[in-house]
């Protein structure tokens, strides 16, 4: 059950709520099954914080810190939360349609069984995370997103997914700015013969045109991982 | 631009351009530009988006066969052994030119070679070269620029490699990052 103090000092606003977290770091605020569907809490400190339950569905969180929070059962259809850190969040069975998680961290969160379907997963990197039984279907992802989930068991992809490796790529926006990397995808019906000789082909003109050459980068040739249906 | 929902599952890599100044430069220019000429050719001409899609369909039985991905590394690192002595080669090349000339002489030739009809004839060339390569393998791509992204695909039947030669002909030097030639006054 939420506490009423609690729910007053984010009443009180975003500036004013994180300035009692910096605070009073000892306090795990509860805002259990609190409705804060569409408010605006961008940059907000949630870190830690008990929110099982919550309704945020539209609420803006951009940017706002949700590591180690516990989001049981939550409802964040539709909100905005690009950017956010959910590190270590628990995130089991929680309502994530239509969210945008542009860019988001989920580190080694737990959304086991929760519902990603019409989410934007564009540049979120989902490592270590545990997607059993979680649903993805019409879930938008990128070439940034990094997907090296684990406890894949039952999760629902309706489109092919492509993994990219993380090791390499800790930050996403690095992996953006790598203006002297060309990124390569070949289609699964073209024969080694033809991957290997467009790719020839592609270094030996860069090289006609007065370039050293195009090494390939090993750690990222890795074959795309399989994609699942539950 | 690609659709982000259109999500494409192949081999995924990456290429790096060794030397930054080369690919930020007029080398890379030059890739860029035929890359460019041929991703709108195969995106005017419908040439791969309808590829991807039926690539899409039939990828679920190749994952389960899992050979496609495998045998895709295995070319991949093929390529990285053949082209790592490539490097090797034209890095001793580069080495062995620049310890017997100064960089302002480097600078000079370069510019020289640039002028030069002989030089443009040859970069002609080997545009036309890699085109004829990719038409043997029967591959096409699209070339998203602001992700630094090629995805391949097979050519399929349509394809019209002659149109696809004649845009590349017409490739102008400004495109490539080439001094554009200036006109001789008419000798009476």
């Amino acid at each position: 059950m939420a506490q009423i103090e609690h729910i007053l000092k984010l009443m009180a606003g975003v500036e004013a709520w994180n300035q009692w977290r910096a605070e009073n770091p000892e306090v795990v605020p509860d805002l259990s099954g609190v409705n804060l569907s569409g408010k605006v809490l961008a940059d907000v400190d949630f870190s830690g914080a008990q929110l099982n339950g919550a309704q945020f569905s539209s609420a803006d969180l951009q940017g706002a810190n949700l590591k180690r929070a516990k989001l049981i059962d939550s409802n964040l259809e539709n909100a905005r939360l690009v950017n956010v850190s959910l590190r270590e969040a628990i995130l089991r069975h929680a309502h994530l349609k239509g969210a945008d998680l542009s860019g988001a961290d989920l580190t080694e969160a737990d959304l086991g069984g929760a519902t990603l379907s019409n989410a934007i997963l564009q540049n979120a990197r989902f490592v270590r995370s545990r997607i059993s039984g979680a649903q993805f279907s019409g879930a938008v992802f990128d070439r940034h997103a990094v997907m090296q989930a684990i406890g894949w068991e039952g999760a629902y992809f309706d489109q092919p997914l492509a993994v990219i490796p993380s090791d390499e790529y800790t930050d996403s926006e690095q992996y953006a700015r790598d203006e002297s990397a060309l990124f390569i995808e070949f289609s699964e019906n073209l024969t080694p013969e033809q991957v290997q000789g467009t790719l020839q082909a592609l270094a030996e003109y860069y090289r006609a045109c007065g370039g050293l050459g195009l090494l390939l980068d090993t750690a990222d040739a890795q074959p795309t991982e399989e994609w699942r249906h539950a | 631009m690609r659709d982000p929902r259109r999500f494409f599952s192949g081999t995924v890599a990456k290429l790096l351009a060794i030397l930054h100044e080369d690919w930020m430069g007029r080398a890379g220019a030059k890739f860029r530009a035929v890359a460019r000429v041929v991703s709108e050719f195969a995106e005017e001409h419908d040439a791969t988006p309808r590829q991807v899609a039926d690539d899409a369909m039939n990828l679920g039985r190749r994952k389960l066969e899992g050979l496609a991905s495998q045998e895709h590394a295995e070319a991949l690192l093929k390529y990285a052994e053949a082209e790592k002595v490539q490097i090797e080669n034209e890095w001793i090349k580069r080495t062995d030119t620049r310890q017997a000339r100064s960089r302002k002489e480097l600078a000079e030739i370069e510019h020289a070679e640039l002028e030069n009809e002989v030089m443009r004839v040859k970069l002609l060339d080997a545009r036309l070269e890699l085109i004829a390569k990719l038409q043997k393998l029967n591959v096409i791509f699209t070339y998203d620029e602001t992700t630094n992204t090629i995805i391949f695909a097979s050519a399929g039947e349509t394809m019209r490699w002659e149109d696809l030669e004649g845009r590349i002909k017409s490739i102008s030097d400004a495109a490539q990052g080439l001094p554009i030639p200036t006109e001789k006054p008419n000798e009476q």
